[in-house]
């Protein structure tokens, strides 16, 4: 089977280290590859049984130390660990990658090669990631709510502490986590590997899907902020480092989860997405909710219900009142208007759904009808990723239904016929020709569909078992470990 | 959020100028979605209220301020409205207990649903469920991440009370509230002087129970500082 690309990442260097690269993952493969010519430059794999012949350079005394490692740490199936989030540096020259065995691991790019560099694992699996603009700190985050902080390449065991005298971040685990797990209750090497991260990690906390760096300039200067989203319907803007522990305000609206969040670059708007089927359009620094943004849920419906995998999560309730909408993906893409100017549209995928809404961040709080806004755009297959190169978009499926290729590249523009709010989407042949070596590779994985539908599908896992409480409009629910107990392992354990 | 059936008597009687139900956002285009206006916003907040002994006990000792109790359990959120409401028709000529109401919430999820950035000047935390086993720890009311929301909602200069039996939550909430940055640790002497810190001991059926079993009372009381100034 042809293991769909579940993650892509542009990787985008200007001046002396310019380059133009995608990576993406695969499973448990990782794949560097120029957008020149779609050629595979470099590849990566979790999997110790797999030796890489494109992994030039990768060599070195250090690969047996590591490679016993993975085995030792592996998943619990004894499958190899599966990439879960991907995020490269500012400058482009680290990747981080998320594995599903809850470790951080960071990758040199420098050469147009990928090579581990470390590996950490999380008290919790992390399910967000990001390089700061510095180029030199990690933010991540986990389902149970933590953010970390963390270099992004780990300087030798505690002088980082040592070196500065005072530390910046006082709220660290340490307090958080001394009487859970104190030295007596770790006992395997993997849980003290973790408690020793967590104990030199810098954190803050907030319930998060998803997170968000944003900056805005304030009487002349730069101040950067935290977005964060969760399952209990919140959007959080905290400060950004150093004083994380300062939360500036909620953007309060949504009655589900808001499992994704999506700044539009030149303006104060985030739109945020997840189990309402409406997106939300805020002011991010005032928490206004400008807009409720309803989705084509005509639309959605007619094709999930032709879709065979639809969600086992549904329950009878879902399916008596229709169909739930689960957004999974938001992201910007470029298009070019009437008279060639460049402009920025949203693009919305919802889960196990083959499509994709387009909406232009000019009409975002358009009092038109929310139906005519949205530019419709069928899949062979629910899109899993979406990423721009230059002005394409490349767009990548669950093939595993279907005979399409798992890459589709596509050129957005205005539609100058006069479609209204429509935009014009035509596939992009030059690129499409150059995804071929990626659409062919065959990329060895042992896994079954099964194991591939909860890698690529859990948005809708998020979607609460609603008791009485929405039908009552209140605000809570009787049991306050509710989401609490099913968020992870515990350290203590 | 429609305080109005919580505080029947500080509605607005220029009631014009009507404010979004739901949360700063909620859509306002629909009269359905207005909440009538307030004389006065919720001030101190007993967090897990129980069967509310704090509240009737503050009601008359802080009689300027609205006391909102919060409480998951549904039968106990309903019988301390009861009481809220026998109490208010027994003092109607006074009317007296009119500042004080409850209401049914998980406050570990739902706090900034409540309250704005600001709005509390007290909170308490008495005698929260001490959640024994590590594995539980993640259910106690106080952490990292929950502090940073008492702190949005508090104004700078409020106080967080906190009292327990429990050794171990104790030093578990000190901990946390100490190592915070928008919290410092009011001082013996402060305490002495404040006497909400008489009323939280004496007056919460928790405190009372303890006291009968001639159990130990841990108080420590914290302050919201002011934010740090931006970088
Ligand atoms: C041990 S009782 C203390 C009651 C009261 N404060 C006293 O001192 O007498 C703890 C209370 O907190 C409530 N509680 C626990 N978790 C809560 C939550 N997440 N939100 C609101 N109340 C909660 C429980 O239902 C219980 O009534």
């Amino acid at each position: 089977m042809q293991h769909p690309y579940h993650c892509l990442v542009p990787i985008t260097a200007q001046g002396d280290g310019a380059k133009s690269l995608l990576l993406l993952a695969c499973g448990s493969n990782l794949i560097l590859a120029s957008t020149m010519n779609g050629s595979i430059i470099s590849m990566w794999t979790s999997d110790p049984g797999v030796l890489l012949a494109t992994e030039p350079g990768s060599g070195g005394g250090d690969e047996d130390g590591r490679r016993k490692k993975r085995q030792r740490i592996g998943t619990k199936s004894g499958a190899s660990p599966r990439i879960v989030k991907l995020a490269v540096s500012p400058h482009g020259q680290h990747a981080v990658a998320v594995t599903d065995d809850k470790c951080l691991r960071v990758f040199d790019i420098k050469n147009d090669v990928l090579t581990e560099v470390s590996q950490r694992t999380m008290p919790k699996r992390p399910c967000a990631v990001k390089i700061l603009p510095d180029n030199a700190t990690i933010l991540s985050a986990d389902k149970f709510g933590d953010v970390y902080s963390l270099p992004l390449l780990p300087s030798e065991p505690d002088s980082s502490h040592a070196a500065s005298g005072e530390d910046p971040f006082p709220e660290t685990q340490k307090a958080a986590f001394k009487p859970s797990a104190t030295n007596l209750t770790v006992h395997t090497k993997r849980n003290r590997k973790a408690l020793e991260a967590q104990l030199k990690q810098k954190s803050f906390t907030a319930k998060k899907e998803a997170l968000k760096y944003a900056t805005r300039e304030v009487d002349g200067r730069e101040r950067s902020y935290i977005i964060t989203a969760d399952r209990d319907e919140h959007i959080r803007v905290s400060r950004g480092l150093p004083h994380t522990h300062v939360i500036e305000g909620y953007c309060l609206g949504h009655s589900e989860y808001v499992s994704k969040l999506c700044l539009v670059p030149g303006t104060d708007l985030l739109v945020s997405g997840g189990g309402d089927d409406w997106l939300g359009v805020w002011n991010w620094t005032t928490f206004a909710l400008r807009h409720k943004l309803q989705l084509p849920r005509g639309a959605i419906a007619s094709y999930a219900a032709s879709t065979s995998a639809v969600a086992s999560e549904r329950t009878v309730d879902d399916a008596k009142d229709t169909l739930a909408i689960n957004v999974s993906g938001l992201w910007t893409v470029p298009y070019m208007d009437s008279s060639g100017n460049h402009e920025i549209a949203v693009a919305v995928g919802c889960e196990r759904t083959p499509l994709l809404f387009l909406v232009r961040s000019s009409s975002l709080q358009s009092s038109e009808a929310d139906s005519l806004l949205f530019t419709k755009l069928e899949l062979p297959a629910p899109p899993l990723d979406v990423v721009c190169s230059e002005n394409s978009v490349i767009i990548s499926i669950d093939n595993r239904q279907s005979e399409s290729e798992r890459l589709k590249a596509y050129k957005i523009s205005e539609d100058d016929v006069g479609l209204g709010y429509q935009l014009r989407i035509e596939p992009d042949a030059a690129w499409n020709t150059r995804l071929k070596c990626l659409n062919d590779a065959e990329q060895e994985q042992h896994c079954d569909d099964e194991s591939v539908d909860e890698l690529l599908y859990s948005v809708a896992t998020l979607r609460k078992r609603r008791a009485w409480s929405s039908k009552q409009g209140e605000y809570g629910d009787e049991d306050p470990t509710n989401d609490l107990t099913e968020a992870g392992d515990d350290i203590a354990e | 959020m429609d305080w109005s059936s919580y505080y029947p008597v500080l509605v607005a009687t220029d009631a014009t100028k009507p404010t979004p139900k739901e949360g700063p956002n909620a859509d306002t285009r629909y009269s359905a979605n207005w909440a009538p206006l307030m004389t006065k916003q919720v001030e101190v907040a007993d967090i897990g209220c129980g069967y509310g002994g704090l509240l009737f006990a503050l009601s008359p000792r802080l009689p300027d301020q609205l006391i909102l109790g919060l409480e998951i359990r549904t039968s106990v959120t309903e019988f301390v409205q009861e009481k809220v409401k026998a109490l208010r028709s027994q003092h109607a000529s006074t009317g007296d207990f009119q500042n004080v109401s409850c209401i049914r919430a998980n406050t570990m999820k739902f706090l900034p649903n409540f309250f704005s950035k600001s709005q509390l000047s007290k909170i308490f935390l008495c005698f929260p469920d001490p959640q024994f086993k590590a594995r539980k720890h993640k259910a106690r009311i106080v952490s990292t991440s929950l502090n940073s929301e008492y702190a949005f909602v508090m104004r700078p200069g409020g106080k967080v009370y906190t009292i327990t039996d429990v050794e171990d939550l104790h030093y578990w909430m000190v901990e946390h509230f100490d190592a915070h940055r928008s919290f410092e640790r009011v001082s013996e002497d402060e305490l002495e002087a404040d006497e909400c810190v008489e009323v939280m001991k004496s007056e919460t059926e928790e405190g009372k129970k303890v006291e009968r079993n001639r159990g130990p009372k841990h108080v420590a009381v914290f302050r919201r500082l002011e934010d740090p100034p931006w970088p």
